[in-house]
């Protein structure tokens, strides 16, 4: 049934954001067009620079459109059916926070490519000065070895999701609480108010929480070692845990009340 | 002594300081059509919500074949609410395909037989319908379940005459005396011959809790018994 859940979510999102999808990619493949028809170096760099800013906004508005899902699909009309499934409360939860971290999280990842699209268009631009410059500082810096830096991708995503995760468990139980008094009668004031404090609250306390423990995962060609302190040698790539974990830790607990709000507290209206 | 599916004691749901359920308590007969009836604001929405498990902060006990309402109980109850509850994002065939994915008892093939008695494209959005036409997707995707328990609150509130009749027959041809049928609504006249049990509330009371028969044995019919329950109390 769960899986059922999840295919359902994922679509029903989908239709939401297939046209935020749709409007960026339009941005993306005008902005290409432009860049590869331009001779100025300056609005060639500009285009890259609109690629950026489309996904931006697109990955701004998936966050939000998650966001009005949950509240239609459970506080909503539509909470007539989804809450009238046989299905248990935590399983609904659960499939809507993994379809809203997938989309987000996509969106993201979407970003993040078209920013490396963008610093490869800037170096085809300057040519040779450019390599010479890159050149310079990996002879200084080092270079980790394809390996390294592909395991240190997977990692950096898995950081990110985490993040990604505590954010939309906050904008969800924001939500949520939002549905009972006195928070409701703020309107959507407090419901944005409520998820700032809530995940800025969360963000820095891991912040905090990681500086206390520090724990770090050096990746390098040879191993994937834990230590306490963060190693910057030539060929390793360091990240912090502490905090992923934390935000886990805390995405899991956020689930609790949740779920107790929308089965015992929460009437549809 | 008729096996009851649905049994509540003491039941208590107040909106602020406005008590719409007074304490109440009854029960309600196994594979009986029991209209649910009483003036505006007089709880039947609220008693339903509690029923399918909408509605959580009541006092007293629920209990649907022995069961809080819950996984168990919406896993046996059809519910049709009173709005439009099909996502935005939906077609005709997104929902059927819906029910079919969540609900063990649904007939897919009778849903598709449904849409085309009433004329509904399988690929149309639901929210390009007009109300009419989803109250008839909606009521076609309620009534090809094989619930034990149906319960459909106003049915027929927001379509014409003519429609309301074909839905009624359409509601009593796909009615099987294996189930229980709890409907509320306002059109006495108009379903008085389909009911078996009548459950009256109003002043946050149970007014009368009876079988048609026991109703209309002097003669009356149930609208003139409506209209005498509710004259005294209102």
């Amino acid at each position: 049934m769960f899986g059922k859940l999840l295919k359902n979510d994922l679509k029903a999102q989908w239709f939401s954001v297939s046209a935020i999808y749709f409007c960026a990619l339009i941005a993306v493949v005008v902005c290409e067009i432009g860049a590869n028809v331009l001779d100025d170096q300056k609005q060639v760099v500009l285009c890259g620079g609109g690629v950026c800013l489309a996904l931006l906004v697109a990955s701004v508005t998936t966050l939000i459109t998650v966001a009005i899902m949950f509240k239609n699909t459970m506080f909503g009309r539509a909470g007539y059916l989804t809450l009238t499934l046989p299905v248990k409360t935590g399983s609904l939860l659960i499939s809507k926070t993994i379809s809203g971290l997938i989309w987000i999280f996509t969106v993201y990842a979407l970003l993040v490519g078209s920013l490396i699209l963008w610093l490869y268009q800037i170096k085809i631009i300057l040519g040779d000065q450019m390599t010479d410059t890159i050149n310079n500082l990996l002879a200084i810096f080092g270079v980790p070895t394809v390996k390294t830096i592909s395991l240190g991708v997977i990692i950096a995503c898995v950081l990110f999701a985490a993040i990604i995760l505590l954010t939309v468990q906050c904008m969800y139980l924001s939500l949520t609480l939002s549905q009972i008094k006195p928070i409701s009668s703020f309107g959507k004031f407090g419901t944005i108010v409520l998820f700032f404090v809530l995940a800025g609250g969360l963000l820095s306390l891991s912040g905090t929480v990681s500086n206390m423990f520090p724990l770090n995962v050096v990746v390098s060609d040879t191993a994937i070692r834990f230590t306490s302190s963060a190693e910057l040698t030539e060929t390793a790539m360091s990240y912090r845990l502490t905090g992923a974990f934390f935000n886990i830790i805390a995405s899991i607990a956020l689930h609790f009340p949740m779920k107790f709000l929308v089965s015992k507290k929460i009437n549809l209206k | 002594m008729s096996e009851k599916i649905i049994e509540v004691n003491n039941l208590s749901k107040s909106y602020g300081d406005h008590l719409v359920l007074n304490d109440i308590s009854f029960s309600l007969p196994k594979g009986e059509v029991i209209g649910l009836f009483g003036p505006n604001g007089c709880g039947k929405s609220t008693l339903m919500k509690i029923l399918t498990g909408l509605i959580h902060d009541y006092k007293g006990s629920v209990l649907i074949e022995g069961n809080t309402p819950g996984d168990k109980t919406k896993a046996i109850t059809a519910y049709l609410p009173e709005q439009t509850f099909i996502h935005e994002w939906m077609r005709n065939i997104d929902a059927i395909d819906y029910f079919n994915d969540f609900f063990k008892d649904f007939d897919k093939n009778k849903a598709l037989e449904m849409l085309k008695r009433f004329s509904l494209p399988e690929k149309q959005k639901c929210k390009t319908m007009s109300k009419g036409m989803q109250e008839k997707l909606l009521l076609s995707l309620t009534m090809s379940r094989e619930a034990g328990l149906y319960i459909l609150d106003e049915p027929m509130g927001g379509v014409d005459p003519a429609t309301r009749e074909s839905i009624l027959k359409f509601i009593m041809d796909n009615y099987t005396d294996k189930s229980t049928m709890l409907i509320s609504t306002h059109l006495i006249n108009d379903l008085q011959t389909v009911f078996t049990h009548a459950l009256f509330l109003g002043g946050g009371k149970v007014l009368l809790n009876k079988s048609s028969e026991e109703i209309t044995k002097d003669g009356k019919s149930l609208d003139d018994v409506f209209k005498e329950v509710f004259s005294n109390v209102w």
